[in-house]
């Protein structure tokens, strides 16, 4: 009973997490006028960033997490309880019931089943342990495969782990559930006007997407739920053209960077998609590049001052060069089966390019249609690229890999997905 | 009762079943309440049988390790040092080795049949981290005294290359061809072996590795079945 209770308990910690420094009932921010709920994920990328940058810091993790509660209760206290009366709790209510419903239901899932994938048990899970043994950024360099990946997955899942009463393993993997239920229930709240339809979408979202084995301590979930977010960010700065949201995409493509090495390939693609769109404000895309520009030269800066290594993927210039062009064919075509393969078994990868192919004559009119294009196309282009030129028995990689980047990318195209389901909807 | 109004509800009532039955909710939460975590690790990965967490958890809390041992799974299986691992002791040289599954000091495997002759080692990197050599060779015909055998590995372009051959001699009294091949003269990564043998009248063919961890020749701090703890 202890361990349901503290599944429980946990759920209000990420709340918590989520709750602060914004006010979701605060709905003027100065001049800009942002939706109410996107203050949630404002939140989540605002703390999510200062934890990044704190998890670097020489702190033991047990030095400064309860200091770090304990100012989330501050502004919990500031945000919400001081106003309670003007804040309509009740409007929120039915949609945190659904969200608690479903969290609990896949979080007992995740608690019987509790299988580690092969990665995590050679590099996410025992990086989380430096953190969770009160170890710093410092000494996760001596790991001998810290080089492979950023750290920010499992300094997480070590940060959640050690807030909860009974500390088990799984605990930690709870808020990657919490960051993907969360990312579902932006883009279904996106489609009715009424919350009770929003929530059958949000569930057969779920139902149609959930796999144990994206919990099971591998991080494209997150980048999944990372680039979900992006892309309503993306949706509405193209809509409203205010720059907090190209703020907010700079602070979540940094989540990215730091998750996998992959990482900087959505870091780089949603970079050029942006640059893209049609009549950008000229200080909106100076602003942005040079913020770009700052989160990666600062990774880089401090991927130096601690001695790791920029890239350990077999990527070599000898490699590419020695290419030959029946090796490039043979690599090409095993790409594209296993590329064609395993789209078959993502939902999204499978509707997303057939409604391209609806909408092809029209794509260009519209710019998040073109946006989604132009990401799908060097998406694909990432993919064959990345494979091309890895120095590895192609086989075995494709088939030891592919299906986990194209889950992780196709968050990206989720929105797009809803919108076209929902202007059909509205045709008819 | 309005269906028309309550449809919307009915439906999410049937999805949440239908999610209740995906992910067999019930006997998860029944699960989640009466058996205790660690209970649950052990079944999943069982306690001295395929990865042994259930052993490591148990000898770690036993022997109180100060240093991470090197763990050696005679199944293929992820590496499982996570279930024990400290990270206060990444750069101490460990003298303490756990052994899992330890099949004796011969290492059999069958060998996958490509084609009538051809064969493949699968996982000959896995099998190098266990043994330094091929000791010997088995087929299921005795009257075959003499065989060669040529060592194969894929290139880059995926295509077979010859890397070695060897000529082996059986007495007629004898179960196995000795082959004594080291496999440090192999350059192993990923990449599985295959071999191609003269003869292909025969219906079994096994490969004998010399296992590099002779029990005998360490100190046992704990033993429960297969699995051992022990000591240089």
């Amino acid at each position: 009973m202890i361990e349901i209770i503290d599944i429980f308990l946990l759920f209000i910690i990420f709340l918590l997490f989520v709750s602060g420094p914004l006010s979701i009932y605060n709905l003027d921010n100065g001049n800009l006028k942002i939706e109410g709920k996107l203050n949630l994920y404002f939140n989540l990328l605002i703390n999510l960033n200062i934890l990044l940058y704190l998890s670097i810091l020489p702190l033991k993790l047990s030095e400064y997490i309860y200091i770090i509660y304990a100012l989330l209760i501050f502004l919990l206290i500031k945000n919400y309880l001081l106003n309670l009366k003007k804040n309509n709790i009740k409007s929120s209510f039915s949609y945190l019931l659904i969200f608690f419903a479903m969290f609990f239901v896949l979080a007992i899932d995740i608690s019987n089943k509790l299988n580690l994938s092969w990665d995590s048990k050679w590099f996410w899970f025992i990086k989380s342990l430096y953190f969770f043994q009160d170890n710093t950024y410092e000494q996760l360099s001596d790991y001998t495969y810290n080089d492979f990946h950023p750290h920010l997955g499992s300094y997480l899942w070590a940060f959640f782990r050690k807030i909860s009463l009974n500390q088990y393993e799984y605990f930690g993997r709870l808020f990657y559930l919490f960051i993907y239920l969360g990312s579902l229930m932006l883009v279904a709240n996106s489609f009715f006007k009424k919350n009770i339809y929003n929530s059958i979408i949000f569930i057969l979202l779920i139902i149609l997407n959930y796999k144990y084995y994206y919990f099971s301590g591998l991080q494209e979930v997150i980048l999944f739920s990372f680039l979900i977010i992006i892309s309503k960010l993306v949706f509405d700065y193209i809509n409203n053209r205010n720059f907090l949201y190209l703020i907010f995409i700079t602070l979540a493509l940094n989540l990215i960077l730091w998750t996998k090495s992959e990482g900087i390939a959505f870091f780089f693609i949603t970079l050029i998609c942006i640059n893209f769109i049609k009549k950008i404000d000229i200080n909106h895309r100076i602003k942005f590049n040079l913020i770009m520009l700052f989160f990666l030269i600062l990774k880089i800066t401090i991927f130096k001052i601690f001695d790791i290594k920029l890239n350990n993927q077999p990527y070599y210039l000898d490699y590419i060069l020695s290419l030959n062009f029946d090796l490039i064919i043979f690599k090409i075509l095993n790409i594209s089966a296993y590329l064609f393969y395993y789209s078959l078994t993502n939902i999204i990868f499978i509707i997303f390019p057939l409604i391209i192919l609806f909408k092809l004559k029209k794509i260009f009119n519209n710019e998040f249609d073109k946006f989604n294009f132009n990401f799908y196309f060097l998406n694909i282009l990432f993919i064959f690229s990345a494979y091309l030129f890895r120095d590895m028995e192609i086989v075995y990689s494709l088939k030891t890999t592919i299906d986990r980047i194209v889950f992780a990318s196709s968050g990206f195209y989720l929105l797009y997905i809803i919108n076209y389901l929902k202007s059909l909807s509205f045709k008819n | 009762m309005n269906l028309k109004k309550n449809f919307p509800l009915l439906i999410i009532i049937f999805s949440f079943l239908y999610l209740f039955e995906k992910t067999d909710f019930i006997k998860n939460l029944i699960n989640t309440h009466n058996i205790n975590e660690e209970k649950r690790i052990e079944n999943l990965y069982g306690f001295c049988g395929g990865e042994s967490v259930g052993y490591l958890r148990h000898v770690n809390n036993k022997l109180n390790f100060q240093s991470n041992p090197k763990i050696i799974n005679y199944e293929h299986t992820p590496q499982n040092l996570w279930a024990i691992y400290n990270s206060k002791y990444t750069n101490s040289k460990s003298n303490i080795f756990i052994l899992l599954n330890y099949p004796g000091s011969e290492i059999n495997l069958d060998l996958d049949k490509i084609s009538e002759n051809f064969f493949e080692i699968k996982d000959t990197y896995f099998y190098s981290t266990l043994s330094n050599q091929i000791k010997y060779l088995y087929i299921d015909n005795q009257n075959v005294n003499k065989l060669k055998i040529d060592f194969y590995e894929l290139d880059k372009n995926n295509k077979f290359k010859k890397i070695k051959t060897l000529e082996l001699i059986r007495n007629k009294n004898e179960k196995y061809f000795l082959v004594n091949q080291e496999l440090s003269q192999f350059n192993l990564n990923e990449k599985n072996l295959f071999i191609r043998l003269n003869e292909d009248n025969f219906s079994e063919i096994k490969m004998i590795f010399q296992n590099r961890f002779l029990i005998d020749q360490f100190k046992i701090l704990n033993q429960y079945k297969n699995c051992y703890v022990i000591k240089k």
